[in-house]
């Protein structure tokens, strides 16, 4: 009885079928392995390509911004160069101040007013970057532990 | 019995009697089909990642994987933070040659002269000369205005060239334009030897502030890197290069520079030099506050700038070029002499109007004598022969050439300025050194030097005996982060007692001369210098003369060390004439400006604040 048994396990298991599907099998799962991989590169690179071309754009429109903002400086202060300033400045009727016509009063120390010098308000730093959820930091085992033991997350 | 199959795949096997030939097709046609699909998969996804769309996609987003970016030079500012150096649009503008009929290049050239500013025989020559040589296009112009590209496109109307086929060619078919930021100076010539100027086509900085902080200023072009595969180089937030340009906020005001400016073109004016340098200075810190001179070049013209340098052979005259100053020299050898204690104030020469070393023999100015003098009388009357007695009899000549090299004579001063020259002397041990030398130097003769390096001098004796370096940069900005300017080392060279003694005497000579150089009001010190120019093969000539004046004020508080140098004056060669009273009217404008009150004021004020008993 044992031998016919044995023999009709052997006979199964070598059915030729059973032994392609085997290799088919086999062959499928190492594509499948190949095209996960294959699947992950593409999906990060094509993210990655338009997040890309966003930051190419905006770095662009930050340059050209910076570019006319140093042109408009510079057109403001041609503008408000001293010669210019001067010339108009004479053409109002004013003229430049000569030491004789200065003068000074000397006051106590006392008396003079203070000069109040208020402090910027101290305000807390923006982290450079978003804090990950713990999550992300935590080991596998130490996770595992909690995920058994039910531990409610932190 | 066995049958055999030529079939690759074993579907048959007659042995175990089951999976007849014509299941067995249908099965491997079937895992065919399953298999091709997941080969295409595969193929596709690796053609995605090596193929032409991958160069496309790339290219879509902007670039491989890294890129360059350009930016903008770093900006110049004054002290008090006006805008001395930034930047306007500028166009390039190139001619296509080879889509140019030679018989358009007159009417071309004419349209693009008078639009451009440029000279229309050289250009059409230019034009005409490329074309033979077969020049595909050239460069018109790299610093057309905005405007100027305006007119030009305007011109759309005028035509120019019909072809055989009736195609009509116009100025703007055969004209390229490429936007590009070209380096401004919004206050024009003010301070244009101080800043220095920008090649147009390298991006270089020449002389003055664009030369010495170059680097600082184009800060390097960015490289940012962008990760397009989980395996690739570079991080989420990309990377930088060496750093961003700085901006950089210099020590220089720039109302005290246009004053001081307009004072050296009124002495050119009215002494008729051929040149004027004044410095103002903080001697405490060595913070220049205006270093001028005239001529100057506007530097928004590059004609100007190149017929500058032509005729000048330097842009900035306080640090590249180099003269004998004369009689101002003196407060360096009597210094040195008080310091060693080899005289002091009340020692007594006696002035014969000779003074003779071997191989040589000193006289005065004026070929006389002068009898018994004190230093201060010395120092007064400018005696050659004083001072040669000084530095030869009294202070020796390791002395001298000690104190020579203490104060930084003969090697630049440090200050952050392109092209600073570091001057020369003849000293013991040199191949022409000769005691001729020696007593010739003691009074600025035989000797070279920059107006830097006696600005450093006599900001030394100014504030207390410490040689300190010149410098324009108060600070620089990059990222937003202020950098202070740190000097490169301040060292004594003097004590404080000398020091004291010196301002003293300096003081007290003026007062007994009756100088031009007093001011009413405000206690000043300094030293003219008249110094004989060297012919060649004429000797010392004594028609033309370098004529300074070195001083500081308040006297025995000095906040301010100004310097003055004109250049072979005609109307007199004796600085006491026309380089003392310009000295005069700095000290005034620099009290206006910076509301330096008068002595007495200052004096009530001090009484205040004594402690009352």
């Amino acid at each position: 009885m044992n031998r016919h048994v044995q023999r009709l396990q052997q006979a199964y298991r070598e059915l030729p079928w059973r032994r392609q599907a085997r290799r088919v099998l086999w062959a499928l799962a190492a594509m499948v392995a190949v095209a996960a991989v294959l699947a992950l590169e593409v999906h990060f690179s094509a993210q990655a390509l338009v997040l890309n071309y966003e930051l190419h754009a905006r770095q662009q429109a930050v340059l050209d911004t910076q570019q006319q903002i140093v042109v408009l400086q510079t057109r403001l202060a041609q503008l408000t160069s001293v010669d210019h300033l001067l010339r108009v400045a004479e053409r109002e009727g004013y003229h430049p101040l000569s030491v004789e016509q200065e003068h000074f009063v000397p006051v106590p120390p006392d008396v003079l007013p203070q000069e109040a010098v208020a402090l910027p308000q101290a305000r807390p730093l923006p982290p450079s970057r978003p804090p990950l959820p713990e999550a992300y930091t935590i080991s596998l085992v130490r996770w595992l532990e909690r995920y058994l033991l039910l531990e409610p997350a932190q | 019995m066995t049958r055999h199959v030529s079939s690759p795949l074993p579907l048959v096997n007659e042995d175990a009697g089951v999976a007849p030939l014509a299941a067995g097709w249908r099965y491997a046609v079937a895992v065919g089909v399953v298999l091709a699909l997941g080969v295409l998969v595969v193929v596709r996804m690796v053609m995605l990642q090596i193929g032409p769309e991958r160069a496309a996609l790339v290219s879509m987003a902007g670039g491989d994987y890294a890129e360059t970016v350009p930016l903008p030079r770093g900006l110049i500012y004054d002290r008090d933070g006006h805008l001395l150096a930034g930047d306007r649009e500028a166009y390039e503008v190139d001619l296509r040659l080879g889509k140019t009929p030679g018989e358009a290049f007159p009417q071309i050239a004419h349209d693009l002269a008078v639009t451009l500013g440029l000279d229309e025989e050289a250009l059409l020559r230019a034009l005409v000369s490329n074309k033979a040589r077969g020049v595909a296009a050239v460069l018109v112009t790299n610093r057309a205005t905005p405007r100027q590209r305006e007119v030009l496109l305007a011109q759309e109307e005028n035509w120019y060239y019909t072809t055989p086929e009736g195609k009509k060619v116009t100025l703007s078919d055969v004209l390229d334009f490429h936007r590009r930021l070209v380096r401004f100076y919004p206050e024009g010539g003010i301070a244009a030897n101080v800043l220095g100027f920008v090649a147009v086509g390298s991006g270089q900085g020449y002389g003055g502030v664009e030369q010495y902080y170059d680097a600082l200023l184009k800060g390097g072009v960015a490289w940012v890197s962008y990760p397009y595969a989980p395996w690739s180089e570079g991080d989420a937030q990309g990377r930088r290069g060496p750093r961003k340009p700085a901006a950089l906020y210099l020590t220089i005001d720039r109302v005290l520079q246009q004053q001081a400016e307009a004072e050296a073109a009124r002495a050119v004016e009215q002494t008729k030099a051929d040149s004027a340098t004044i410095v103002v200075a903080d001697p405490y810190t060595g913070a220049l506050l205006a270093v001028a001179q005239y001529p100057r070049p506007n530097l928004n013209n590059y004609d100007a700038i190149q017929a500058h340098l032509k005729a000048w052979k330097a842009l900035d005259f306080a640090v590249e070029r180099v003269y004998e100053p004369g009689s101002v020299f003196k407060i360096v050898t009597m210094a040195s002499a008080v310091d060693a204690q080899a005289v002091r104030p009340t020692t007594v020469f006696h002035d014969v109007g000779t003074f003779s070393v071997p191989g040589h023999t000193v006289w005065n100015w004026n070929r006389g004598g002068w009898g018994d003098q004190t230093m201060v009388g010395c120092l007064q009357h400018s005696l050659n022969t004083c001072l040669a007695w000084v530095a030869v009899d009294k202070l020796g000549k390791e002395r001298f050439y000690a104190y020579l090299r203490a104060f930084g004579f003969g090697r630049p001063t440090g200050v952050d300025l392109g092209g600073e020259r570091s001057g020369r002397y003849s000293y013991p041990g040199a191949s022409m050194w000769s005691y001729s030398d020696f007593a010739s130097q003691a009074f600025g003769q035989a000797i070279a030097v920059t107006p830097m390096q006696m600005v450093a001098a006599a900001s030394a004796i100014a504030n207390g005996g410490y040689l300190v370096t010149p410098h324009v940069l108060q600070y620089e900005v990059v990222d937003g982060r202020a950098y202070p300017y740190r000097s490169s080392g301040t060292r004594q060279v003097l004590s404080a007692e000398a020091a004291r003694t010196m301002r003293q005497m300096l003081a007290a000579s003026l007062k007994g001369e009756s100088s031009a150089a007093l001011v009413e009001g405000y206690s000043v010190a300094g030293k003219t210098g008249t110094a004989e120019i060297a012919v060649q093969g004429q000797g010392y000539v004594t028609n033309m003369t370098n004529a300074s004046f070195v001083g500081w004020f308040p006297a025995e508080k000095p906040a301010y060390v100004i310097y003055v140098w004109l250049e072979k004056p005609k109307t007199s060669r004796w600085a006491s004439i026309v380089a003392a009273p310009v000295f005069a009217r700095m000290v005034k404008r620099v009290a206006a400006l910076e509301h330096v009150p008068p002595d007495k004021v200052r004096e009530q004020v001090a009484i205040s604040q004594e402690p009352q008993p």
